[in-house]
């Protein structure tokens, strides 16, 4: 045994001292919770994180979902009727996973969307340069050719050094 | 002097110095005189200097506990050990952007060293002024904004210390630092992108900025890959990769920064796709901005958020004036831009392309979901999520196309298929399909099977590519097949680099495949002494104690696990699961979870909860997750391909690359 156990009332005190009243109890030990509790909270946001799943939190509100969720799949709830039950509390934004339909159906065709946007700036890109390379190299505007002698006089010599 | 007046004196003269060296390099543009510039550069190294005076100012206000400091007073505290105060520097807002800052003035520098040199004087006045202008920006920001010097009017005796959870592991020394080289070093690309527009050369600098491109792209790779790494280790729920908002800003820069290194590949060696280029690293440059908008902002939940405040309004400020500048002058000079030939699809610069096309709507893609819940709110004033579930789903296609061509480009030649290539298609083409075979047949998700049999195909592109490059050489040159590798391997590095990385994403797309399908996790309340079967394994509480150490309390359950049956290979051990209490967080614990890492299953303890009153049980937690460790194992072989193409030795040749490859 690598770990000193010290007296229960030393116990207490060591983490008492640090962290105060908040730590003192718990009633009982949290739920035993299956693989597929885990994977069902990942789905669900946790309502009061920064942007954390139901399954990564550790606020009481996640662990508490994960009870519930613990609890209905005993109950022989499916899957998709659990997650039905966070919606009728939360609305759709408890899903991580948006509903595909509504406003959050075009986040699912985001991919085609950015695709074809992509697609069509490339398309017009290419059929422009193909008109100016039709309309044939040999005329060189005036500016280009202004702008060219300029640069011929190159740059002034660093008189430094 | 105080540590306080040194960095204040310091950011000032470095502002200064950033200014100076905009006007001058501004100057030398306009008056097209040499004379402005050479005096321009000298402000590079300056201003490098008096940022390395303020960083140090800092840290030794650190050092020193002078809570004189507002930063030192909330962000440090007297207890914190010796590497946590030296990193303490970007543990919040102020500090990072003075790292920020430090690291673009060390990018300046080196641009500054080659203006004359490699970068000609007609495009080394304009990138100059561009990366001054972005230091006057950081180093404004930080004496009007965010003042990473602002004094306490009543010291305290002791500061708060830093976010415990970012004290809980050394990666908090890497993972910052490594993220900001990236981000900062796409400025460059940038700056050489304003210049090549600006000046009207618009094929010369593509090589050069590659080059600078792939050090960003490096240093962000090694960033995600240890970020990844971390929050493994330490935000115990087994994962690696959240899609948290912040996390999709580092995505987001690297996506479209892979695109450009990829198409301009195909200007560097046809000529093609010059305003794409433009755009892709304008694009690159300003996602990192935006980025940095993100975490500081406020305006997203996210794990990583820093502030809120005005600076978050300062950086949208910025991002739209960057975005202005790069697609100003692209629409200014598009109409000159020539392209010397015609994109064919069939050949390796249209996979080049259609790969770029992918990675630009998987960045897309990210934006818009990152961002959808806020546009939502703002229009509809409803609430919705977008989250991991959604990214990971739409991840699948996007990533088996781009898997896909990733195969597929470098085989294909420059201009028109051959038999030759006609026969390696094949030979990839069926690797493909027994893989998805062989992973169906061991009963595999349709996923994952796709997944191997995509691993398949890329190691049979590397493999045929390489082959086929020693057996010509062998026969050339006479030489043996080893020696024929070796040259191979010495004297392109470029492409055998490449191909080093191809394989680290192919090998890092097959660990995601499995790690993400099947991850076990599952919690249990043991008494002591009680044992639990799961998963294969056999997992007993010896005991639960408690220990103080330095600036923090922990609970300790050790745990004897021995390994019941192939499932649980590997499994056996003893492992100390804990808890860690620090005074900072009140009696919030951050767990620390033990994660015994194998090449099939890594297994994951956390010690989720314990009895309070007389530790007689804990709750535990554990997570099994198959081939993680490749995961880790392909971003090292992605870093490594990174630093044998950048080795010094192959830069300044691109002489070379107008010779066939192998």
């Amino acid at each position: 045994m690598s770990l000193r156990r010290p007296a229960l009332l030393g116990w207490m005190l060591a983490i008492g001292l640090l962290v105060g009243l908040a730590f003192a109890q718990n009633s009982s030990p949290p739920p035993d919770l299956s693989s597929r509790v885990y994977d069902i909270a990942r789905e669900l946001r946790c309502p009061v994180c920064q942007g954390e799943s139901a399954a990564e939190s550790n606020a009481d509100i996640s662990v508490e979902m994960r009870r519930i969720i613990a609890e209905q799949l005993a109950q022989g709830k499916s899957e998709a009727q659990i997650k039905a039950y966070f919606v009728q509390r939360y609305g759709d934004w408890i899903l991580y996973d948006p509903p595909r339909h509504g406003a959050t159906l075009w986040i699912w065709l985001s991919p085609l969307l950015g695709l074809g946007l992509l697609g069509w700036v490339l398309w017009r890109y290419q059929s422009r340069l193909r008109q100016r390379a039709q309309m044939a190299s040999a005329e060189v505007p005036e500016e280009e050719i202004q702008r060219l002698e300029a640069e011929l006089e190159g740059p002034k010599p660093n008189t430094d050094r | 002097m105080t540590p306080g007046l040194l960095g204040t004196l310091a950011l000032a003269a470095t502002l200064l110095f950033s200014v100076l060296g905009l006007g001058l390099s501004v100057l030398a543009a306009l008056l097209r005189d040499r004379r402005y510039l050479e005096a321009a550069r000298r402000f590079a190294p300056l201003s490098l200097i008096g940022a390395l005076a303020a960083f140090g100012a800092l840290e030794w206000a650190l050092l020193t506990n002078d809570f004189s400091v507002a930063y030192v007073a909330d962000n440090h505290s007297l207890e914190d050990p010796l590497w946590v105060t030296l990193v303490t520097p970007w543990a919040a807002l102020a500090g990072s952007i003075l790292l920020w800052g430090t690291l673009q003035t060390l990018y300046t520098s080196l641009v500054s060293a080659r203006a004359g040199q490699s970068l000609d004087v007609w495009r080394a006045p304009i990138a100059l002024a561009t990366l001054f202008a972005i230091q006057v920006f950081f180093f404004g920001v930080m004496s009007l904004v965010v003042h990473p010097f602002d004094p306490v009017a009543n010291p305290p005796a002791d500061g708060r210390g830093p976010n415990p959870l970012l004290q809980n592991h050394w990666m908090m020394a890497v993972h910052p630092v490594l993220m900001y080289l990236g981000f900062v070093g796409l400025s460059v690309p940038f700056a050489y992108a304003v210049a090549a527009m600006v000046a009207r050369r618009y094929q010369s600098w593509i090589f050069e900025t590659r080059w600078w491109t792939l050090v960003a792209w490096g240093f962000l790779t090694a960033a995600i890959f240890a970020g990844k790494w971390w929050s493994y280790e330490i935000l115990g729920w087994g994962g690696y990769w959240a899609w948290d908002p912040v996390e999709n800003a580092s995505i987001i820069p690297w996506f479209l920064a892979t695109a450009f290194l990829h198409t301009a590949q195909v200007q560097e060696r046809k000529g093609l796709f010059k305003g794409w280029n433009f755009a892709f690293i304008t694009l690159a440059f300003a996602a990192t901005v935006f980025g940095t908008f993100l975490t500081r902002s406020g305006v997203i939940q996210s794990v990583h958020a820093f502030a809120d405040g005005p600076v978050g309004t300062v950086f949208l400020g910025f991002l739209l004036l960057t975005l202005l500048v790069g697609f100003g002058l692209l629409s200014k000079v598009g109409s000159e831009l020539r392209e010397a030939g015609e994109v064919r699809w069939v050949s390796r610069e249209g996979a080049l392309l259609a790969g770029a096309l992918f990675f630009g709507t998987f960045a897309f893609v990210v934006v818009l979901g990152t961002l959808w819940p806020l546009v939502i709110e703002a229009v509809l004033g409803a609430k919705v999520s977008v989250g991991a579930p959604f990214f990971n789903q739409v991840s699948v296609p996007l990533g088996v196309f781009m898997l896909l061509l990733m195969g597929i480009g470098p085989v294909l030649p420059w201009r028109q298929a051959t038999s030759e290539v006609v026969r390696n298609l094949i030979a990839m083409g069926s690797a493909l399909g027994v893989g998805v075979l062989i992973g169906l047949l061991l009963s595999l998700t349709p996923g994952v099977a796709l997944a191997i049999g995509l691993f398949a195909y890329n190691l049979t592109a590397v493999g045929l590519m390489v082959g086929q490059g020693i057996r010509e050489r062998s026969r050339a040159l006479g030489i043996s097949r080893f020696q024929a590798f070796l040259a191979l391997a010495g004297q392109n590095r470029r492409r055998f680099g490449s191909h080093l990385v191809h394989l680290g994403i192919a090998l890092a797309a097959l660990a995601i495949a499995f790690s993400q399908t099947y991850r076990f996790t599952e919690q249990k309340t043991l008494n002591v002494g009680g044992t639990w079967q799961t998963h294969g394994l056999e997992a007993r509480l010896l005991s639960v104690g408690v220990r103080q150490e330095g600036n923090r309390v922990a609970v300790i359950a050790p745990l004897e696990v021995r390994a019941l049956n192939r499932d649980g290979w590997a499994s056996s051990g003893r492992y100390e699961t804990r808890l860690n209490f620090y005074t900072q967080m009140g009696g919030q614990p951050i767990a620390t979870p033990v994660v015994k890492y194998s090449p099939y299953n890594d297994y994951y303890f956390v010690l989720e909860e314990f009895d309070r009153e007389k530790g007689s049980w804990a709750t535990l937690k554990i997570i099994v997750t198959p081939m993680v460790l490749w995961l880790w194992i392909a971003g090292a072989i992605v870093v490594l391909g990174t630093l044998y193409i950048l080795w010094p030795g192959t830069v300044g040749a691109p002489a070379r690359s107008a010779l066939p490859q192998t």
